[in-house]
């Protein structure tokens, strides 16, 4: 089976001045990038890194300064690329007189979706965004959250391959967002490929299987696997006044203080080790915590090696 | 089929007062007939004014631009169609919308002829023909604008441009050189030709000038419409971030 989604050297400069005639600006440079059908892909990096211009390449809206995407083989903003496309942009708008029901009605018929099933995926899909109480109520006095909720279903109408998110939790609270997290991972098990850009980290952290890291316009190696082995951090409480220095001597500590050590760890097998050579060495330990390396602070690590 | 009608639909309902600019224009109709209005007077001319010269402005004001200020047409635009198809059945739309008002306001006017005594409507079915080919020309020069103005400013630029035309047309009246001429020329063939349209719907000109005048007025349709679909697919559509 061919790819979903394949850029290839992609460049995206935006011209500036009347006609485009002053110097550009470079957006995005050289990127190649590669998701096989089926994936959930989180696209991530710091505000101005490009995330929104490359979706906005994939999906067509944009053109390339250099370079080509292909949907499906098909290249992009062809009709046939646009077939198996669906879509969300950051902040949804919908025409105020309308309805849910109405929306989901307009958009499945320019997807060229029968009458008779947008009826039914209409109705389908307001149950499956929570909206069905509200499939009747005028778009205009919808909350933030529910103009997510209503453009997560417009961009499912057409029975899309390919799903282009930008960043779909925007606006949500908790259960809204775990809503929809169970709800993409529901659709990747129907063979959909997904690329969902957040500022989120530790959302995506619980649903993607390929993360691409943008920093001002290029790729940056996948915070997951690059900064393997994770590192942890481990919170020793140890009574006051059991502790000398020589006892600490080669740990990878981070931060001591009387009440206790901060030691950066690769693995939490080392645990037990640590704990028994500190006890054999007289520290009386009150307590053990060992804290996860998430996303979020590997991308921060990344982030910060990138700009040393 | 659905595809095309929720387009048409869509330039109904895509603003809170286009119902009500529909009513108004009934009621302006309706209002001819407290005028005393004599028997000469050509009743459709009334027609011609407000259906084929005002209402194409009110109707397609923004009708891409507040899309695109917006934001709406990114997602529109990512559904499999070529896009001449949001165009033209944008335009169908309007240019229904302006077929109904020109039937309510033919049947109002109508009533105002033969229980009011007032006016004449000998012309009236001319008129009708003529109105629909001026809101096609206006209606398509309109869109055709609006996909690269952002916002509703699209119709501004029109009426601008009229008065810029008015002035022009004035000024030259009297120059003959090659300049003049070309200008003239330009004003005459290349925009909306609501002075031709006009003396025709008052002079009766005879068949083949009739047929010469609805080819020319569906030919500029036509050019314009080309040039609107011609931007609509090569411009891009970044979010505001992106400008």
């Amino acid at each position: 089976m061919g790819l979903a989604i394949e850029c290839r050297q992609l460049s995206k400069v935006f011209s500036k001045g009347w006609f485009g005639r002053g110097s550009g600006v470079p957006v995005l440079r050289d990127i190649s990038l590669s998701i096989s059908p089926g994936e959930i892909v989180g696209l991530v990096g710091p505000n101005g890194a490009g995330k929104t211009t490359l979706m906005n390449l994939i999906t067509g809206l944009l053109l390339p300064s250099k370079g080509t995407v292909a949907i499906h083989g098909h290249p992009a903003r062809s009709i046939e690329a646009r077939r198996g496309l669906g879509y969300m942009p950051e902040l949804p708008t919908f025409l105020g007189l309308y309805t849910p029901r109405k929306v989901l009605q307009y958009h499945g018929a320019l997807a060229g979706i029968p009458r008779k099933e947008v009826k039914q995926r209409s109705d389908e899909l307001l149950s499956r965004v929570e909206l069905t109480a509200a499939a009747n109520r005028r778009c205009a006095t919808f909350s933030q959250g529910m103009r997510q909720r209503l453009a997560l279903a417009v961009a499912l109408i057409g029975r899309p391959r390919v799903l282009i998110l930008d960043e779909p939790t925007n606006g949500l609270d908790p259960v809204g967002i775990a809503y929809v997290r169970e709800m993409l991972l529901q659709l990747k098990g129907t063979g959909m490929t997904i690329l969902v850009s957040s500022h989120r980290l530790n959302e995506l952290d619980k649903m993607v299987s390929t993360l691409v890291m943008l920093h001002r316009g290029q790729l940056v190696e996948d915070p997951m696997a690059t900064t393997s082995p994770p590192m942890s951090r481990l919170y020793i409480g140890i009574a006051p006044g059991t502790c000398s220095d020589a006892a600490l001597k080669g740990l990878p500590l981070i931060e001591s203080t009387g009440m206790g050590v901060v030691l950066s760890i690769e693995s939490p097998n080392l645990v037990p080790a640590i704990v028994r050579g500190l006890v054999s060495k007289g520290v009386d330990i009150m307590s053990v915590k060992l804290e996860g390396d998430d996303l979020e602070t590997r991308f921060l690590r990344l982030l910060e090696g990138r700009k040393q | 089929m659905m595809r095309a009608w929720e387009l048409m639909k869509e330039t109904f309902f895509r603003k809170n007062y286009i119902p009500a600019v529909h009513v108004l224009g009934a009621l302006f109709y309706v209002l001819l007939g407290l005028l005393p209005i004599r028997h000469s007077l050509e009743l459709g001319a009334f027609l011609f004014i407000f259906s084929g010269c005002v209402l194409p402005l009110i109707l397609s004001q923004g009708i891409f631009g507040d899309d695109i200020a917006s934001g709406c047409i990114r997602v529109v635009l990512t559904k499999p169609m070529s896009f001449a198809t949001p165009y033209a059945w944008r335009v169908a739309g309007l240019c229904l919308q302006c077929c109904l008002q020109l039937a309510a306001g033919s049947i109002v006017l109508l009533v105002i002829h033969y229980m009011g005594n007032k006016g004449s409507v000998s012309h009236l079915l001319r008129f009708n023909g003529l109105s629909l080919l001026m809101f096609g020309c206006l209606a398509t020069l309109s869109t055709t604008l609006s996909t690269f103005i952002n916002g509703g400013r699209n119709s501004l630029v029109i009426i601008f441009g009229a008065l810029v035309v008015v002035v022009l047309n004035k000024a030259l009246a009297e120059v003959s050189g090659h300049v003049a001429v070309g200008v003239k020329g330009i004003i005459k063939y290349a925009m909306p030709p609501a002075e031709l349209l006009w003396t025709a719907g008052n002079t009766g000109p005879s068949g083949k000038d009739v047929l010469l005048l609805c080819c020319h007025a569906a030919g500029l349709g036509l050019i314009y419409a080309a040039i609107g679909i011609s931007i609509l697919s090569r411009r891009e559509f970044p979010c505001e971030r992106e400008y």
